[in-house]
């Protein structure tokens, strides 16, 4: 405006005289000692980024063998219970259909450990705005995709392996307290159809925590959305007699996992129809906790 | 190619008035909203690294930026100042990215910071202290950085090493002080050696060993020729860190300049007088239209007034006077006048706030 600075010379001096060095002498020399040229923040790179992050945090570990034992503590109470000849059967409860569905029984157990999962699932995203540690991963990866991609995958990763081996041992100890009074029959393909719909479930509610995280972040909003939706919404729920209710009802996590246990075929929803259930509630909160992500500012 | 529109040579008589106080009694003055007028040191764009150009941030009704445009060039330290809420940690993170701009652009080494392959390569930040999970240790923290850019597990030992975390970098970080938590922000900035490094407000919570070893460390990556841009709200700090100046406050420009061309433009600098009557003469200094302030018994700070005219009226009455200069005008004083209007916190006293700071600034 009032001067041009090009023809005002003697103040770009200032930074002419100001040193500077073959700039990136010092940068490039290092690199070539160690040999650590970065080359790019990629999506395999994020996820191993997310797997350590994951695994060092010692609550990681605690959460999974919290969820772990609950699982086969509870087998092991639901198997003496209903196979106990004197005690009254549960009503709507895990060990509802007793002794004509041993697995079922055995894998509705599993129910507070899928609580626990959620809450790790959460953690994963709101462990980093309670701790501010999201503005370095959001420095890392500005993109931001990436870093829920690379979340989700990571739970992934650790938890069908882990929900997998939860479920056979709620069976494995269900069995062992059942003894002559029930038995599991380990091949048929019901068994391990219920094993694996347990386990999607489970799965299905930690990656559903995940997107609580990502949209609420804030761990005790998550956790109280994620108790309301997996815990208490499906018995209330059940006693709206309204179609549309019953309609959306039959939607909720809780009952996919009751449909996909039963060995018997008496689940409300067909095989299909509860992996798809299961499906939407694993991929559409985090798929909008993405977007969240993406559009706000961090 | 010039980066500014609006560029005012550091001698432009128009900022002037932003550096004369108490003159002009209670009036308070809007800095920057006739046409922009803050202080530049031209520089141009060829050898930029951060250009933010007409950056706006608003949140509802409040603009934290407002139509900021600066550059941020390699080689040396630049100071980012203003006084707190003046958009400082705003602006920051609009550079890397964390928040977005409601208009204008910010680039890095000419690309926008989400566009760059390797960011932490490219751009070092440390925004707040401790932004770390209390879990987990500075070293699987800095891992974790390290490995979603490719970066070295070697790299990591060697900025732990360089921050001198490396006794505690496998405890968790819950345990860490502010002053630790400051050093493991500086390493995760340095993990992928990158040419420009931000800053914001790295030396709080240091002790004196710490702030010392953040300015040497600072003068050390600018003569590597890289770009550091540090923020503060402690003139005081700057002055001894930082070769050029980006000043705000409310969210807008004040000042684009060097430290040199700042105190050279200072135009109330206060004259020191010590005499022996110094009483009867500050009383004649008064009404002859100066302010005085008694600095001590027998010593004067008197502005409004040159020392020639000082010397006039002592030789008209006789008096002694054993010493007369005018103060070289420290930087402090600049960035308060130039401040004043756009502090967050304002008190009726403030102006006496500012004398004593003043005192304190020329006592030391």
């Amino acid at each position: 405006m009032s001067t041009n600075p090009l023809t005002d010379g003697s103040r770009t001096t200032t930074s002419a005289a100001s040193p500077v060095p073959a700039p990136r002498a010092h940068r490039s020399q290092h690199r070539a000692d160690t040999g650590t040229a970065p080359s790019g923040a990629t999506l395999p790179r994020a996820v191993l980024a997310e797997w350590t992050k994951l695994r060092s945090l010692r609550s990681t570990w605690w959460t999974l063998l919290i969820a772990l034992a609950l699982a086969i503590g509870f087998a092991a109470l639901i198997a003496a219970v209903i196979s106990n000849p004197d005690a009254t059967q549960p009503r709507g409860g895990p060990g509802a259909n007793g002794l004509a569905d041993p697995v079922a029984a055995a894998l509705g157990a599993t129910g507070f450990s899928a609580l626990v999962l959620g809450v790790l699932g959460a953690l994963v995203a709101s462990g980093e705005y309670a701790t501010g540690s999201i503005s370095s991963s959001l420095m890392a990866l500005p993109r931001r995709w990436p870093l829920v991609v690379a979340k989700a995958s990571v739970l992934l990763a650790v938890l069908v392996p882990f929900t997998l081996v939860l479920s056979l041992g709620a069976l494995w100890m269900a069995q062992v307290v059942y003894g002559d009074a029930a038995t599991i029959d380990w091949t048929a393909s019901e068994t391990v159809s219920a094993v694996l719909g347990n386990s999607g479930y489970l799965v299905a509610v930690a990656l559903f925590g995940l997107g609580l995280g990502l949209l609420l972040r804030a761990t005790a909003g998550a956790i109280t959305f994620l108790v309301a939706v997996v815990f208490v919404a499906p018995p209330l729920l059940q006693l709206v007699t309204w179609d549309w209710v019953k309609a959306i009802a039959h939607r909720f996590p809780d009952v996919a996992a009751t449909s996909l246990q039963s060995t018997t075929g008496t689940g409300v929803l067909s095989d299909v129809a509860a992996w798809l259930t299961l499906l939407g509630w694993a991929v559409v909160p985090v798929a909008l906790g993405a977007l969240a992500l993406q559009r706000r500012d961090a | 190619m010039i980066t500014v529109s609006s560029v005012h040579s550091a001698h432009d008589h128009g900022w002037g008035p932003y550096l004369r106080r108490g003159s002009t009694g209670g009036e308070r003055r809007h800095i920057g909203t006739s046409g922009g007028r803050a202080l530049r040191t031209e520089t141009p764009s060829v050898d930029a690294v951060i250009e933010a150009r007409n950056l706006v941030k608003r949140y509802g009704a409040k603009t934290a930026v407002n139509d900021l445009t600066f550059t941020v060039t390699p080689g040396h330290v630049t100071g980012f100042l203003g006084p707190n809420g003046a958009g400082k940690s705003t602006t920051m993170r609009m550079v890397v990215g964390l928040d977005r701009p409601t208009s204008g652009s910010v680039t890095v080494n000419g690309k926008r910071y989400v566009e760059h392959r390797t960011p932490l390569a490219e751009v070092g930040t440390l925004l707040e202290a401790k932004a770390i999970h209390k879990g987990r240790s500075a070293f699987d923290h800095l891992l974790a950085l390290a490995q979603s850019q490719g970066i070295g597990r070697t790299r990591v030992a060697e900025v732990i090493d360089l921050v001198g975390l490396h006794d505690v970098a496998r405890k968790r970080a819950g345990g860490f002080s502010l002053g630790m938590g400051q050093r493991l922000g500086i390493a995760s900035a340095l993990l992928g050696d990158p040419a420009t490094i931000i800053l914001d407000e790295p030396v709080n919570g240091l002790d004196p060993d710490g702030v010392l070893w953040i300015r040497t460390l600072l003068r050390g990556l600018a003569a590597e020729g890289r770009t550091v841009f540090v923020s503060s709200h402690l003139m005081s700090e700057m002055a001894l860190t930082a070769e050029k100046l980006v000043i705000v406050g409310r969210g807008r420009l004040l000042a684009d300049t060097t430290v040199e061309d700042l105190i050279a433009t200072a135009t109330d600098r206060p004259v020191a007088v010590r005499s022996p009557q110094a009483g009867e003469l500050g009383r004649l200094l008064v009404s002859a239209g100066a302010s005085v302030t008694d600095v001590e018994v027998g010593e004067l700070s008197v502005t409004g007034t040159t020392a020639e005219r000082i010397g006039e009226i002592a030789a008209e009455r006789g008096l002694v006077l054993h010493e007369l200069h005018t103060e070289k005008a420290s930087l402090e004083q600049v960035y308060m006048a130039l401040t004043r209007d756009s502090r967050e916190y304002t008190t009726d006293d403030d102006a006496a706030d500012e004398r004593a700071d003043q005192q304190q600034e020329v006592a030391a």
